[in-house]
């Protein structure tokens, strides 16, 4: 105790749990209080809060291990509670067997607040360095984040900045890049390549250009290289920033766009590109060289300019479910070219589908196949008519009776079918010869439709026998009418070739529904009437019913004579 | 320091970033944590009573003692969760995955959480000397013992108490722009040898706030509470273990916060049976 009252500034001992043990008269100048009132209370009381918290984070921790402090700054209460910045040095001594701790303080109320000065400087400076290192993070966390290569080069072409693209394109740790000359970092032939915009943008020119560089892995990338020059307060240039985007991709896309775009040039096909409502967005050179319109006419307008104006609603109807279900409708349609001419096209349509947010389209490839259509009617017209007379063969006959049974049937009409056998045909082939023959076949086709209604059908069988449907008939006076005018038609005097030439005709009749009501039983029973005026008389016509097997059997032949 | 992630060679890296070191060669591992602005010396009245039973693992955060000061960032080691990657660092670097008894002192018992939820399998169970979840008061849910301004008051005397250091100051006084970040020979004092660095420990570690985990954390724990400790009082003791399932509190008649130095036998007398497995959660 004497001791440390001795001692010319503020000393305390305690335990190893704090506890006061002892306090010299400095010490109680400074807090306060008696001795007597100190002594066995912990020394935590006499300091403020902060302190306090020190003292059990870092002081006693201090202590412990080392087994004592120097100059450690803490806080101390006076008799009016108020701050008194301290000093402290503190060390263990062995007090006979039991532990204890000398405090020694100094106040310092003239340091602290050099001190707190100098703090608050470094503090200030300790933000300005973190605000950098943020900004700088920042830099780096976007820069890394652009798909590209970042960078920075100085006048001297010393690299500056890198982002993470840069340093993997050079292939190089950060420590070997930055500070680093670009022509120990970049390959000599793109460095060649790119040396006169790096000229350039030291003059204070912005540069943009292409070039093919080679990648770490060896392949070949297009890039798009950005050159900005980094002009001082001066007006000089500093440096300059780099941006290379890589553009592989977006070339190889371009090439393919150009080829597809040089196909739908080229292709003999009509293309023709609508958006959802048929309004044409754009047309192909083949399209014009198929309708005669040129895209400037057509861009912008309907589609339907081109329909032919034939009844085609159940197509229309069709193409648009099909596009609506499965995006694509192909068949054939008439179209109207420019100048009015009405053409068949076989045509492709497909719907584009709709990316979200973008417009659906339909792509129309077309290609004029009226030539081809009008080639295999002929085929068809061979197939279904009789060469020489151009009037329907048998094949077509029988398809027409079959039909005009049905809707005779159906309408419940009357019908006649007459078989026709030229009578003193033979004569004329045999002594005029087969051409004359042929000539004279033509004719009596040419008589035998001019006597009927567009909806009835002449037929030729072959040779001299013809046939003729008559549809819709009132009665059988009707059709008598009809036989006698035939009879008369054909029987009549003629110039064939400069030849006079005089047959006659001989027709079998059966009744529909009374005579049959099949396609085989009227034609037999036409056939049995036929015969029945060949072998009676000839030059005349009979009805089925009036023959002897039928209910009218053996009346006479009504001929012309 | 992205190397620091592959196996093999992380072994040489993360055992010199942490300063780490075994103590023996057989026996369940035993991991030491230090806690606040110290080193793992802290730990060296303990650990010789484990010498024969355990292998004991000891390091430095990041930033704290002998570690690499050169590993520190800012941005990792600015909250808890940075420091609770050290640990796992560090069982990594030894190739542990189970069977581990963390020991913790202060803020490390907070870290110890952390790392114990994202690698439950890894922990067998914890040890938390002082623990704190939160020093800040939250009225009228929680009682911390602090207010934000005695905290603020406690970073502040540790600045003043870190300008002691020429170094630190020497680039005011000169003028200069920079924090000079040498690691050169300083004062072992509070165990950091770089004040920058002691401050982003201290904010991380002052502020925390670490109540909501203790609900995620599924391994069993003792908590060595100190009977008079200014900075963990009594009750935030009994807030852990009322919040920590499975937990066991031990008030050890300590005064003060660092039970592990002052009474080191008190503490290895709690630890024994739990860490040799008699004790486990009810």
């Amino acid at each position: 105790m004497y001791l440390i009252d001795t001692v010319p500034c503020p000393v305390l001992v305690t335990d190893v749990d704090g506890v006061i043990l002892a306090m010299n008269g400095h010490a109680l100048q400074v807090t306060g209080g008696s001795a007597e009132s100190r002594v066995g209370q912990p020394l935590d009381r006499l300091m403020p809060l902060p302190s306090r918290l020190f003292l059990q984070t870092h002081v006693w921790p201090m202590l412990l291990k080392d087994g004592s402090v120097r100059e450690i700054y803490l806080q101390l209460l006076d008799a009016d509670r108020q701050l008194v910045p301290a000093l402290v040095n503190c060390e263990r001594h062995r007090d006979g067997g039991a532990e204890c701790w000398v405090w020694v303080f100094f106040v310092a109320r003239q340091r602290s607040r050099f001190e707190a000065e100098l703090l608050a400087a470094r503090t200030r400076a300790d933000e300005a360095t973190a605000a950098v290192a943020k900004r700088e993070h920042f830099l780096k966390t976007v820069t890394d984040a652009v798909p590209g290569l970042v960078g920075y080069w100085d006048r001297e072409l010393c690299c500056r900045f890198a982002n993470r693209g840069y340093l993997e394109w050079f292939g190089r740790p950060h420590g070997q890049v930055i500070g680093a000359e670009l022509k120990d970092l970049m390959d000599e032939r793109t460095l060649r390549f790119s040396q006169p915009y790096i000229d350039a943008v030291l003059q204070g020119r912005p540069q943009r250009f292409e070039r093919s560089q080679p990648m770490a892995d060896g392949r070949q990338t297009f890039a798009l290289v950005n050159y900005m020059p980094d002009i001082g307060a001066d007006g000089g240039v500093l440096g300059f920033f780099v941006l290379v985007i890589d553009i592989t991709s977006l070339k190889e896309a371009e090439g393919q766009l150009k080829l597809a775009a040089s196909i739908v040039e080229h292709t003999v096909d009509a293309i023709m590109v609508t958006d959802e409502a048929d309004l044409i967005l754009s047309v192909n050179p083949a399209f014009t060289a198929v309708t005669g319109y040129s895209a400037a006419e057509v861009v912008g307008r309907h589609a339907s300019l081109l329909h032919a104006g034939r009844r085609d609603d159940d197509l229309q109807a069709e193409r648009r479910r099909a596009l609506a279900r499965q995006g694509h409708w192909k068949g054939e349609a008439w179209k109207r070219q420019r100048d009015g001419n009405v053409f068949l096209v076989s045509e492709d349509v497909t719907a584009i589908g709709a990316a979200p947010g973008a417009p659906g389209r339909r792509v129309s490839v077309f290609s004029d196949v009226t030539e081809h259509w009008r080639n295999n009617e002929r085929l068809r017209h061979l197939a279904f008519h009789d060469p020489l007379t151009g009037l329907p063969n048998r094949m077509l006959l029988l398809e027409r009776l079959g039909h005009l049974i049905d809707q005779a049937d159906r309408e419940s009409r009357n019908a006649a079918i007459a078989f026709l056998d030229l009578d003193r045909f033979k004569w004329v082939n045999d002594t005029l010869g087969h051409a004359m023959g042929d000539l004279l076949l033509k004719a009596v086709a040419k008589d035998l439709q001019a006597l009927v209604r567009h909806s009835d059908t002449v037929a030729r069988l072959g040779g001299d026998e013809f046939v003729v449907l008559l549809d819709n008939v009132a009665g059988r006076d009707e059709v008598e009418t009809v036989a006698r005018r035939i009879v008369a038609a054909v029987g009549q005097d003629r110039v064939v070739d400069g030849h006079a030439v005089q047959v006659g005709a001989s027709l079998g009749i059966a009744m529909f529904p009374q005579d049959g009501r099949d396609r085989e039983q009227l034609m037999v029973h036409a056939d049995r009437a036929l015969y029945a005026v060949k072998s009676a008389a000839r030059n005349g016509y009979r009805f089925f019913d009036e023959l002897s097997d039928s209910r009218m059997n053996g009346l006479p032949v009504v001929g012309s004579e | 320091m992205g190397l620091i992630c592959h196996r093999g060679g992380a072994e040489v890296t993360i055992n010199r970033r942490n300063n780490t070191r075994m103590l023996g060669s057989q026996g369940p591992v035993l991991l030491f944590a230090h806690g606040f602005g110290c080193n793992q010396k802290m730990w060296d009245a303990v650990t010789p009573a484990f010498e024969d039973s355990h292998r004991q693992i000891l390091f430095d955060y990041v930033g704290s003692g002998q570690s690499d000061l050169a590993a520190f960032d800012p941005q990792r080691y600015g909250s808890l969760s940075g420091y609770a990657q050290d640990v796992l660092d560090v069982c990594d670097a030894y190739g542990l995955t189970s069977g581990v008894t963390f020991v913790g002192h202060s803020v490390s018992c907070s870290v110890g959480l952390l790392a114990s939820i994202a690698r439950p399998e890894l922990f067998e169970r914890l040890v938390l000397v002082g623990p704190s979840p939160c020093f800040l008061n939250d009225p009228p849910h929680y009682n911390g013992g602090f207010e934000r301004e005695d905290l603020e008051g406690l970073l502040s005397l540790m600045d003043q108490n870190y300008i002691g250091w020429a170094q630190y100051l020497a680039p005011v006084v000169a003028g200069a722009d920079g924090a000079g970040r040498t690691a050169g020979e300083l004062s072992d004092s509070f165990c950091s040898t770089e004040p920058g660095i002691a401050r982003v420990f201290a904010r991380a570690t002052v502020f925390a706030d670490n109540r909501a985990d203790l609900a995620h954390v599924t391994r069993p724990c003792l908590i060595l509470q100190h009977r008079n400790d200014a900075l963990a009082p009594l009750h935030v003791g009994e807030y852990l273990h009322a919040h920590l399932r499975g937990s066991t509190l031990r008030v050890l008649p300590v005064v003060g916060h660092c039970s592990h130095m002052t009474h080191p036998q008190l503490v290895v007398d709690a630890m024994r049976p739990f860490v040799d497995g008699e004790q486990r959660c009810p």
